[in-house]
């Protein structure tokens, strides 16, 4: 896998320089005999250390244009391109090491795997990037890691609490905790307040500020709500389906 | 080969293939896969249902091939042990005429260690034993054997009660009491109770020292023993004298006993009364008026060979006695026909034959058969069907039995492929069920950098781990009941009036207790490999889900 990884991996970008291009995207999903187009031609150019926020309506294709951009699916035409590659020429292994190693991703519903505790949720793409020989081999580094982590979301006491125990925010906060645990290039969040009342998910913008701010963490966020997109870099709009730069 | 079976084939095939996948990616792909299998495997209580199946059908088989294999194994061992290697023989009773010939030239065959010949026949017995019980009076299959030689050609001597090895044992144990009573008079302040335990020593010893000499005189068992049996009984007004009663061994069964019964000193006190049918050398004469032969022996040992008939039906007498009573010796007779005299040569029912150690009773055949042949064309004997002087291996003499049990045998190689598929189909439907019901837990997992081969690694993983704890758990099952199934047969029969095994169908009075070490690897790596083949298609369907669909499932 490593050697995979190797491939796909390449030196971090300077900062300000394009890391993550998308260029006529579109997506089209077929709903009986009838499509909708969903992504019309979109154009978006994600620097390294920016924090850009798409927002957009319920069902605009906010979720589907991440989606393509984390590798998670593919469009149906036009290029997305991470580090100069493009990401539909890779294999689906392979996009699947790219998730691993080099993306991170928050979701509104946290998903977290309600048979693993804290810890274990925090280390799952640990868990995917090692074997089971190499994993034993660096336990206590990853333990040490997803620890550090888990501290800085201030969930110091829950390390062996299932997610069920959990409040929406801690949960989320794991889940921001388990998306850095590889230290992503780039860290995909999807609605990461969307299910959480306004002082939680406030405080979870606040923790994504503060790594855009100290770490100079790379950030595509999807959301709906306006007062959290005026706090990134960059905000953008979708709309039927065309994505454009907010106005004001 | 029809299309059918090679989708079959395919199938099976598949099983070892994804099993070895399975095992790859738990040990060299990512952590992740063992971790999951493992949590899924502890906190998915409806795949404990799929163990449970797997270990109940594993047991279940292991139990019945086991039970069923041990008794073919019982059976082929026993009857092996009791004709030997070889046999020639005619179903006829007349028996067969220049048999020692016949041996004289067997045992000139490089292959063959030893053979003896012996008398088959059927009487009557009456059996006294004790003053107050009845006689028990019973038919009775008899066999006339020679002691000294037939331990050489079967395992008949190891079969009796009062075998060297079993009074040397018994002799041990007297002296063994002996010996501690004597240090507990040693030890003992009070002279009286010291003078008590010597004198239990001394009669203990005196015990030991009678079945060591019983051992030491091996085969007494043929020689009369004219003991105080002559007081007891109802025997003081027989016409016959009972200083020349010879011995008889009696099967266990046929006074009562099972094999596991101690043998009372009492039943060595017992006379048998047996009457025979002559089978004289003159054809011609029709009349069976006076052709009985009733004698009188002491009951000088008991047989215990493990075969239900062989306990219930046979007494067995010294060669020569049972050929003489029988008239079946060499005799000389004034013929009905022509009356003139006649002279018949001594007869026997059979010839054992051993063959020496590795030669295969298949090969050293031919050579037998045609000695045999020789004998007969010289002698000018011809015994046409249905008693037809017979050459076989002592399979070929039990086949019809042995084929009989192997088709059995074979059929439930078919039930055990039944319950495989029923166990398969099980583990793909919870399998499934889990797959379903997991689906965003995948997309997660996907989307965490996961590829679709750990995705079908760790429910691939999750069914081995079934099959492994199943199989093992079901071989755990079936060791305990196997080792343990007299007494579970017992148990069931006081408790529950249930008699499942019957002696009398089996022939033997003990169900087989032993499992063999490559029904096992067979049982337990089908259990195994069809846990995984019932994972097999949900882990398909579990790598190929889109992640973002798995996530968005509802």
């Amino acid at each position: 896998m490593s050697a995979i990884a190797d491939k796909i991996s390449s030196p971090p970008a300077a900062k300000g320089a394009a890391i993550l291009v998308a260029s006529g995207v579109k997506k089209t999903f077929r709903m009986g005999d009838s499509e909708i187009q969903v992504l019309r031609n979109v154009d978006l150019s994600v620097a390294a250390g920016e924090f850009v926020t798409i927002e957009g309506r319920s069902g605009s294709g906010k979720s589907t244009l991440l989606h393509i951009l984390g590798a998670l699916d593919k469009c149906n035409s036009g290029v997305v391109t991470f580090d100069g590659r493009d990401i539909a020429k890779l294999s689906s292994g392979q996009r699947a090491i790219l998730r691993n190693t080099q993306f991170g991703f928050v979701f509104q519903f946290y998903h977290l795997l309600p048979e693993l505790n804290v810890m274990e949720n925090t280390l799952l793409s640990a868990m995917i990037d090692h074997s089971l020989l190499g994993f034993r081999a660096q336990k206590s580094q990853l333990r040490a890691r997803a620890k550090d982590l888990l501290c800085q979301m201030g969930l110091e006491h829950r390390f062996r609490h299932r997610p069920q125990h959990l409040s929406g925010g801690e949960r989320q906060r794991v889940a921001i905790a388990r998306a850095l645990m590889n230290q992503p290039r780039v860290l995909f969040a999807d609605e990461p307040t969307g299910n959480l009342d306004a002082d939680t998910g406030r405080q979870i913008m606040a923790v994504l500020e503060r790594l855009h701010e100290q770490v100079g963490q790379t950030i595509v966020m999807v959301t709906h709500d306006r007062s959290l997109a005026c706090k990134t870099d960059r905000v953008m709009v979708l709309e039927s389906g065309i994505l454009r730069p907010a106005q004001g | 080969m029809p299309a059918i079976q090679i989708i079959l084939w395919s199938i099976v095939a598949f099983a070892p293939i994804a099993t070895i996948f399975a095992l790859v990616r738990i040990l060299t792909g990512p952590r992740i896969i063992s971790k999951l299998m493992v949590r899924y495997l502890m906190k998915r209580r409806i795949a404990w249902v799929s163990l449970i199946a797997v270990m109940l059908c594993t047991a279940m088989v292991l139990i019945v091939i086991s039970v069923m294999g041990g008794w073919l194994r019982m059976f082929r061992e026993t009857n092996h042990a009791l004709i030997g290697d070889l046999i020639v023989y005619r179903t006829s009773l007349d028996g067969f005429s220049h048999y020692q010939e016949m041996i004289d030239q067997i045992k000139k065959i490089p292959e063959v260690k030893e053979a003896t010949p012996t008398v088959r026949s059927y009487g009557l017995a009456e059996i006294g034993i004790g003053h107050t019980q009845s006689p028990i009076r019973t038919p009775v299959e008899v066999i006339g054997l020679d002691i000294k030689q037939i331990g050489q050609v079967n395992g008949f001597v190891r079969a009796l009660h009062l075998q060297p090895g079993v009074l040397r044992a018994k002799a041990k144990e007297y002296a063994d009491q002996a010996a501690q009573k004597e240090r507990e008079a040693s030890h003992t302040t009070v002279v009286p109770m010291a003078d008590d335990l010597r004198a239990d020593a001394e009669d203990l010893a005196a015990t030991a020292k009678s079945f060591q000499a019983k051992a030491d005189a091996f085969p007494s068992w043929v020689k009369p023993l004219p003991d105080e049996a002559y007081l007891r009984g109802g025997l003081s007004s027989s016409k016959n004298n009972p200083a020349k009663f010879g011995g008889i061994v009696v099967g266990c069964g046929v006074i009562g006993l099972r094999g596991t019964d101690p043998i009372e000193i009492e039943y060595f006190h017992a006379w048998v009364k047996l009457t025979l049918l002559k089978f004289s050398g003159d054809f011609s004469d029709e009349d069976l008026q006076d052709k009985t032969s009733t004698n009188y022996y002491w009951l000088s040992d008991v047989s215990h060979t493990g075969v239900f008939q062989a306990d219930e039906n046979e007494v067995y007498l010294p060669f020569d006695v049972l050929q003489d009573r029988l008239g079946m010796g060499a005799s000389t007779y004034t013929s009905a026909s022509t009356g003139q005299e006649e002279t018949e040569p001594a007869r026997c029912s059979e010839i054992l034959i051993s063959l020496n150690p590795g030669v295969d009773p298949y090969a050293a055949k031919p050579q037998i058969s045609a000695a045999v042949d020789a004998v007969m064309q010289k002698f000018d004997l011809y015994y046409p069907d249905p008693g037809q002087l017979r050459v076989e291996t002592w399979d070929e003499k039990q086949q019809d039995f042995l084929s009989a049990v192997e088709h059995e045998k074979s059929l439930l190689v078919i039930l055990f492929a039944i319950i495989s598929i029923v166990a398969i189909f099980l583990i793909f439907c919870i399998f499934f069920m889990i797959v379903m019901e997991k689906t965003r837990d995948i997309g997660i997992v996907k989307s965490v950098g996961a590829t679709s081969s750990s995705i079908a690694a760790i429910f691939l993983g999750y069914g081995l781990s079934i099959g492994l704890l199943g199989g093992g758990l079901g071989l755990l099952l079936a060791y305990l009941v196997v080792h343990n199934i007299n007494q579970l047969h017992a148990w069931l029969g006081v408790h529950f009036h249930i008699q499942i095994w019957n002696a009398k169908t089996y022939l033997f009075d003990t169900i087989p207790n032993t499992m063999d070490g490559h029904d096992i690897a067979v049982i337990v790596s089908v259990a195994i490999l069809s846990s995984v083949l019932g994972a097999l298609l949900p882990a398909i369907r579990a790598a190929r889900m889109n992640p973002v669909e798995a996530l968005r499932w509802e």
